[in-house]
């Protein structure tokens, strides 16, 4: 009878042990993917799609600004011209925080090196990150009072992940058309570059370019970014 | 009758000797002005060009410098990616202890302006100019950022102008004239307005 008492005790015990390892688990769960800070918007999902919004007005610093227009049916120039350059090699981008410059490697090669804009209201993740979406321009928001900001038409944006930042928060590198005050920290989160650097990245990196959205896949992985230092 | 023309040969010979001396010392010493230290020699330099595109890749600012004797005369240039437009914006002769240069994130965000730096032995000053060439208000062709500063804020100094924070609003980073990190300002274009930040943007 002992015996059996003891038995029914562990079970129950299990069963206790069980039930808070799945609370436990559903609430990390929570905390990592839908409540976790998004690099820019309240809804993170919002800026992880094509939107294109010509004729919208955007606002940055309280100020009202005009966004390029974007014609899809246009192609890039440089895309054109960047898919003649012949380089060969694995393909790194190196972000350093302290200095806030961006390098883009193809072999031993220099592809790109330029002054980027970091986190200054919410840090940029440090880390290993792979490019895992390629959107041609989506919509950026966020912010609250003085800080509001609404950005439609953000160009050239590279999703990234990694290191245990998920794929859904949005953090990114992108193009920047509402300031220019590259070398010094001036994002939410993502990484800005000046438009023209941003275009010119945006077709070098993989996964390569097939339409105005692109997602990496097996056969098409995304390229590797490190980002690193200590943002002044 | 025999002792007169050796004679003369020797004066001759001697005079001769005398001026060849004097000849070739005269030619192997430098030339000296007034003050009795070697005259630099005019070496015409070509004039020196800088360009800094718009982040948007639309635009072109190009200085040209030339090096005279004592001055260095810059001039201005914008272009757009077409070549269609190419218009001097801005001149300025300065001594050649001072000098201008285009910082790199010189274009304003909607690419109306642009801001130059000027160092000089009285310090760092910086302007805006208008990219059409225009005045950007009324009469006013440029706005001196740290003269407008330094009127209005004894306590602080600018230690650095990094570009825009946003399409009017051009960066500054001052010190406290007392020592240690100030705060960072906005300079608001046209208006001339400074807004002092909660913020350092550094």
């Amino acid at each position: 009878m002992a015996r059996k008492k003891s038995i029914k005790k562990i079970s129950w015990l299990n069963f206790a042990l069980f039930f808070l390892a799945m609370i436990a688990g559903i609430f990390i769960l929570q905390k990592s993917i839908v409540g976790a800070t998004c690099a820019n918007t309240g809804n993170c999902k919002e800026s992880l799609s094509l939107k294109i919004e010509n004729g919208a007005v955007a606002t940055f610093s309280g100020q009202k600004i005009t966004p390029p227009q974007i014609d899809l049916t246009k192609t890039d120039e440089s895309r054109r011209v960047l898919g003649e350059a012949v380089l060969t090699g694995e393909k790194r981008i190196y972000v350093d925080l302290t200095t806030q410059t961006l390098t883009a490697y193809q072999g031993d090669v220099v592809f790109l090196q330029t002054k980027i804009s970091s986190g200054k209201w919410f840090p940029t993740p440090t880390g290993e990150f792979t490019i895992w979406e390629k959107i041609r321009a989506t919509k950026m928001s966020g912010g609250q009072g003085a800080d509001y900001y609404y950005l439609p038409n953000v160009p050239y944006v590279m999703f990234f992940s990694g290191s245990g930042v998920a794929a859904g928060r949005g953090f990114s590198l992108h193009g920047a058309y509402w300031h220019n005050n590259f070398g010094h920290p001036m994002s939410h989160g993502c990484v800005n570059m000046r438009q023209v650097d941003a275009q010119k990245l945006y077709y070098w990196v993989d996964p390569s370019t097939n339409g105005n959205v692109t997602l990496s896949t097996g056969d098409n992985p995304g390229t590797k970014i490190i980002i690193y230092g200590e943002a002044p | 009758m025999e002792k007169r023309p050796r004679i003369i040969i020797a004066i001759c010979l001697v005079l001769s000797i005398i001026s060849i001396g004097y000849i070739l010392s005269v030619k192997g010493k430098p030339q000296t002005g007034k003050t009795g230290y070697p005259l630099p020699l005019a070496i015409a330099k070509p004039p020196q060009e800088i360009s800094v595109g718009s982040p948007d890749g639309n635009w072109t600012l190009t200085m040209k410098e030339e090096k005279n004797k004592e001055t260095i005369s810059y001039r201005f240039l914008i272009s757009n990616n077409d070549d269609i437009f190419n218009k001097e914006i801005f001149a300025k002769i300065l001594s050649s202890t001072d000098a201008l240069s285009i910082p790199a994130n010189t274009f304003s965000p909607d690419d109306k302006y642009v801001f130059l730096k000027e160092t000089g032995l009285n310090g760092d000053a910086y302007f805006v100019l208008s990219v059409s060439g225009e005045s950007i208000s009324g009469n006013i062709q440029t706005l001196d950022i740290s003269g407008l500063f330094a009127a209005k804020y004894q306590d602080y100094k600018i230690t650095d102008v990094t570009g825009w924070g946003g399409v009017g609003l051009v960066v500054i980073n001052t010190d406290k004239a007392s020592g240690g990190v100030g705060p960072s300002f906005w300079f608001e274009v046209p208006s001339g307005v400074f807004v002092k930040l909660s913020n350092r943007l550094n």
